[in-house]
């Protein structure tokens, strides 16, 4: 007797590699999306500053826009910079 | 002035005019001299003598009053209705025709006349500014019409009108007369009147309602004739073909405004004073089907207040208990069949809308009663519910709610339409498309809906896993027609992103294979957690070294495709084909990742029996997925010999002990026509797995919870508009906001109300404990 | 506990700001840092105007000492600051506290990022206080009161020296 697999369709989902559980701004958590989308996923995807902390992009991009002298990170007040990967 | 104030005067001038005046009523011959003599003689004399106006006035009308006396002589002389009718209509109709041409000599007489019975007139000439045609507002016309209605018309119009009805009687009854002297006579009635405001008095008061009368004596004897003679059924033609031929009577007797009031008077007779007896005839006829019979009687019901409502009610009454009956009669075949309780459904359905459809011309309220009756039908709970948990105390017990199970069948039924079954192979792509539609259809008289939702969703995801779709078209078109009617935006957006995670999967699996030299037999499918049923609960497992080998490569790659991502597999959705080599033979073998850890485990000891503790440590699966994944391989209901052997024997699978034994059935085969075959291919995930078995009891719960999230956000959705309301009107509101997803239950509302309370959301007023006011 | 954040995630009724605060409304009821706490009937209210007490810390020259703080936000929280003063009958008499409670903050204007929260502009005036060596009026008080707008963010701060 001998099993031998012919074909395998593995199934999973993804999630954020995030450094916290929740986003800085919005509070809401990395799992879910920012209060302003309705799916989370690709949607409303999560975004990296050089200094390594992490929001959902439209969270961040709305607080960056807000502010029309400084561009900081709201977390460690660095200048921030988005993180391209 | 050129001539004598005594040639002027009335005396004087007078005698001499007179007889043409006479001549004139009579319908005799006046020369034109004559006639322009009157002319001028009743100006001269209106002119010149101070009293001759009075003075041939009241000649004037001395000699009308003459005449009239002498037509009413010879029209009473007639004894007999139509003979004294007929003379009567010579002698109106002459009069009448003068009453046209003598008025207009006596011009200067109304001219002076009217100056001093201004104040009569005075009132309707100033309201209306416009001048009335003077045959209209003479004097001498006035005062011809007026006295032939005292000195003749007031003596005689009750036998006018006997006779008159006594012909209408007598064509009713099928014997012809002289039609034209009824007509003669209304005319009489019409013209006579010289009440400029409403000319039709005369006629209304006496004639029309004479006629009325007549018509409702005539028929209230004969309805009751008819129907004890004949019964109701046969009344009911009488009855529609009176109504009719009265319809057409009236057209030739009666002015236009009187069509109204008879055909009331008709109605009321032939149908309301019948009300009860007719009624009683609805629910039979509606159980036997006579649509012929009932299209008449809604005919003639319709005409008449309060009649339609009870035939609303017959209707409803009998499609629920037409419908429960059919359901109850057929409860062993659809309660495990859900293509044979939708065909049921649908069957249903068509009876009874080509019922409204024929009897009811598709009336609008019929169609509420008929839609009404198959909401009942559709969430009734008598025969099979569902149980959901309507909330866990804290102690764990459960209270539950029972619901239809009319939309988990539906979904079972969908779901039947788009897999690759004996059911959508057997069927036409148009045939699977119209019964989809049906789906529809009865999905709209579903009350909670949100359990259908999430039963297509399991199904879906189930068929998109397994690639097992009869066609990927057709489950496409159904997300858009889901959307069509009505169901939420959120909903079928997340079953479109189901479709667009394989597409983009598809790609994925493309690019990892020309990525990697190794096994091209693997596949991924990654799903957004979001959009796809049950995706919260993952179990662990020991996976084949082969497969545990290769999981790193793909997350490697997909990290690389997608940083800041990282996959997290959901392996009782995976599932595969093994290759399945004994003495017999060898076989391909469809299976879920469970089973296929579990085979594994005898890869390097072929022969050995294991026990249900070892296997437990092997595949690293919980309990009750070992149990379940384990019954399917001992006891799958398809195979005449299974894959495994077990000893003890067990029942079921929660006999299973740690010391059971299980071990290979090395003479496992795959049995057609009887003889065992050497090759083949079998698929034993049927109905199994892509849940575990702690997500299908949460799979109510979440239904329950999903309720409350909605409730929530509808009671704040609702409340931040309203700023204040009270009560009842935020249910109201509540419940339109939510009828396309389910129907929430009182007791949920107030359980979400003071939880809303409790969080802040909003607060009860102070002065008024039901009006609630949005807070922030 | 699931049931709210899931709310919170998924509400479409609420707006973004409006189910930032009810988070932290929440977890300051549930979980209040030492010393602060919130006046539940005054947002029970309004949920844009918080009333917040805080104690003043052991061992500090405010110890004993109790005040009151007001938080207003606007729709733009927490992308715009909120507007934060003492008020009721102890303002707190320190260099960076004018006596009508408006308080002389970066954090506040400036230096306000979205990261911060009611609780750690609490704790950031409770330290604020804490580090105080001597209680007195900021200098310019008299004037400044008397001139100043009424919202605190309308100042054009000039930030005193932070080691006071």
């Amino acid at each position: 007797m001998k099993v031998k697999i012919k074909s395998w369709m593995g199934v999973a989902t993804w999630r954020w590699i995030a450094n916290d559980e929740n986003c800085g701004i919005c509070r809401m958590s990395f799992e879910n999306c920012c209060p302003e989308c309705s799916l989370p996923g690709d949607d409303c995807p999560l975004v990296w500053g050089a200094c390594s902390h992490c929001f959902h992009m439209h969270c961040i991009v709305k607080w960056l826009n807000s502010q029309p002298n400084s561009q900081q990170c709201p977390m460690c007040r660095q200048n921030w910079k988005f993180n391209i990967q | 002035m050129l001539k004598g104030k005594e040639q002027c005067s009335f005396e004087d001038v007078w005698p001499q005019k007179r007889p043409i005046v006479l001549k004139l009523l009579k319908q005799e011959t006046v020369t034109q001299q004559e006639w322009q003599d009157l002319f001028y003689s009743v100006h001269l004399v209106c002119l010149w003598d101070e009293k001759g106006s009075a003075k041939i006035y009241d000649c004037l009308r001395d000699d009308i009053v003459d005449f009239i006396v002498q037509a009413q002589k010879r029209v009473l002389v007639q004894r007999e209705d139509q003979a004294l009718l007929k003379t009567y209509i010579i002698e109106w109709r002459k009069f009448f025709t003068q009453s046209n041409y003598l008025p207009l000599p006596f011009r200067q007489l109304e001219t002076s006349m009217q100056g001093k019975s201004s104040s009569s007139n005075h009132t309707s000439s100033s309201s209306n500014p416009q001048k009335k045609p003077a045959s209209e507002e003479s004097i001498v016309r006035k005062l011809m019409l007026d006295s032939w209605n005292q000195h003749i018309f007031k003596e005689i119009k009750d036998r006018l009108q006997d006779a008159a009805m006594k012909i209408v009687h007598a064509e009713r009854n099928g014997d012809a007369f002289d039609s034209q002297l009824v007509i003669g006579v209304r005319e009489s009635y019409v013209n006579l009147c010289s009440n400029i405001d409403d000319k039709l008095e005369i006629y209304r008061e006496n004639f029309e309602a004479a006629y009325l009368n007549a018509t409702a004596a005539f028929y209230r004897l004969k309805a009751n004739e008819q129907q004890q003679l004949n019964g109701v059924q046969v009344f009911m033609r009488y009855a529609d073909t009176k109504l009719r031929e009265e319809e057409a009577r009236a057209q030739r007797y009666l002015e236009p405004s009187s069509f109204h009031p008879l055909a009331q008077c008709c109605v009321n007779v032939l149908i309301g004073d019948h009300l009860t007896t007719l009624l009683a005839e609805c629910a039979p006829l509606i159980k036997a089907g006579e649509t012929d019979r009932l299209n008449l009687m809604f005919r003639l019901l319709d005409r008449v207040q309060g009649g339609v409502e009870p035939m609303l009610r017959d209707l409803e009454n009998h499609i629920v208990s037409a419908g429960l009956a059919d359901m109850l009669s057929a409860a062993d075949v659809i309660t495990q069949d859900s293509e044979k309780y939708v065909e049921r459904l649908l069957e249903l359905f068509r009876r009874f809308s080509t019922l409204v459809k024929e009897a009811f011309n598709d009336d609008p309220r019929f169609l509420t009663a008929r839609d009404k009756a198959f909401k009942t039908v559709v969430n009734d709970t008598t025969v099979f519910k569902l149980e959901l948990p309507t909330a866990i105390t804290a102690r764990g017990t459960k209270v539950t709610t029972p619901e239809s199970k009319c939309p988990e069948l539906l979904a079972n039924y969908c779901d039947m339409l788009l897999r690759r079954t004996p059911l959508s192979k057997r069927l036409t792509s148009e045939q699977i498309e119209s019964r989809l539609k049906d789906v529809l259809l009865v999905l709209k008289y579903v009350s909670n809906k949100d359990v259908f939702m999430r039963y297509h969703k399991v199904h879906l995801t189930r068929r998109l896993i397994l690639d097992s779709s009869a066609d990927s078209e057709k489950e496409e078109d159904m997300v858009e027609w889901l959307r069509e009617v009505g169901m939420p935006a959120d909903y079928v957006n997340k079953l479109a992103r189901m479709f667009q995670d394989i597409k983009v999967s598809e790609d994925l699996n493309a690019q990892f294979r020309s990525s990697t030299s190794r096994h091209d037999a693997i596949n991924i499918k990654i799903l957004n957690a979001g959009a796809w049923a049950r995706c919260s609960e993952r179990v662990s497992v020991s996976l084949p070294l082969e497969l545990e080998d290769y999981i790193p490569d793909v997350e490697e790659f997909y990290k690389k495709k997608h940083s800041g991502r990282k996959l997290q597999w959901y392996h009782h959705m995976s599932n595969g084909t093994i290759t399945f080599v004994n003495n017999v033979g060898r076989f391909d073998l469809d299976v879920t990742t469970f089973q296929m850890a579990v085979l594994f485990a005898w890869n390097q000891r072929p022969m050995e029996k294991v026990s249900y503790e070892n296997l437990r440590l092997a595949t690293e699966l919980p309990d009750p997925e070992l149990r379940r994944t384990l019954w399917s391989l001992v006891a799958f209901p398809k195979l005449k010999r299974q894959l495994l052997l077990m000893d003890p024997v067990c029942q079921a699978p929660k006999d299973f002990a740690e010391n059971s034994l299980f071990w290979i059935n090395q003479e496992f085969a795959i049995i057609k026509n009887g003889k065992p075959q050497r090759r083949g291919k079998f698929n034993l995930i049927g109905r199994l797995q892509l849940s575990t078995e702690r997500s299908q009891q949460e799979d109510n719960q979440s239904i329950v919870q999903l309720r409350i999230l909605r409730t929530q956000e509808a009671i704040i959705k609702i409340m931040k508009m309203r700023k204040r309301l009270n009560n009842a009107a935020l249910q109201a509101e509540l419940i339109d906001i939510l009828k396309n997803m389910f129907l929430p239950s009182k007791k949920m509302i107030k359980e979400q109300l003071e939880w809303l309370i409790e969080h802040k959301y909003m607060r009860r007023d102070d002065d008024d404990i039901n009006t609630f006011i949005y807070m922030a | 506990m699931s049931l709210v954040s899931k709310m919170e995630s998924k509400s479409s009724a609420t707006s973004p700001s409006e189910r930032r605060l009810h988070k932290e409304l929440l977890a300051l009821i549930k979980e209040p840092p030492p010393g602060v706490k919130v006046d539940v009937d005054s947002v029970g209210k309004n949920l844009q105007e918080w009333k917040i007490n805080i104690d003043g810390v052991e061992g500090t020259l405010y110890e004993g000492e109790h005040f009151q703080l007001l938080f207003k936000f606007n729709n733009k929280y927490p992308f715009d600051s909120p507007e934060v003063t003492f008020i009721g009958s102890n303002i707190p008499v320190h260099p960076h506290v004018y006596s009508n409670g408006h308080i002389c903050l970066s954090i506040l204007t400036d230096d306000w990022s979205p990261a911060l929260s009611v609780q750690s502009v609490c704790l950031s005036i409770s330290s604020m206080l804490s580090s105080c060596r001597e209680k007195k009026r900021p200098p310019d008080n008299t004037l400044y009161v008397k001139t100043c707008n009424k919202n605190p963010k309308k100042t054009k701060w000039w930030y005193h020296d932070d080691t006071v």
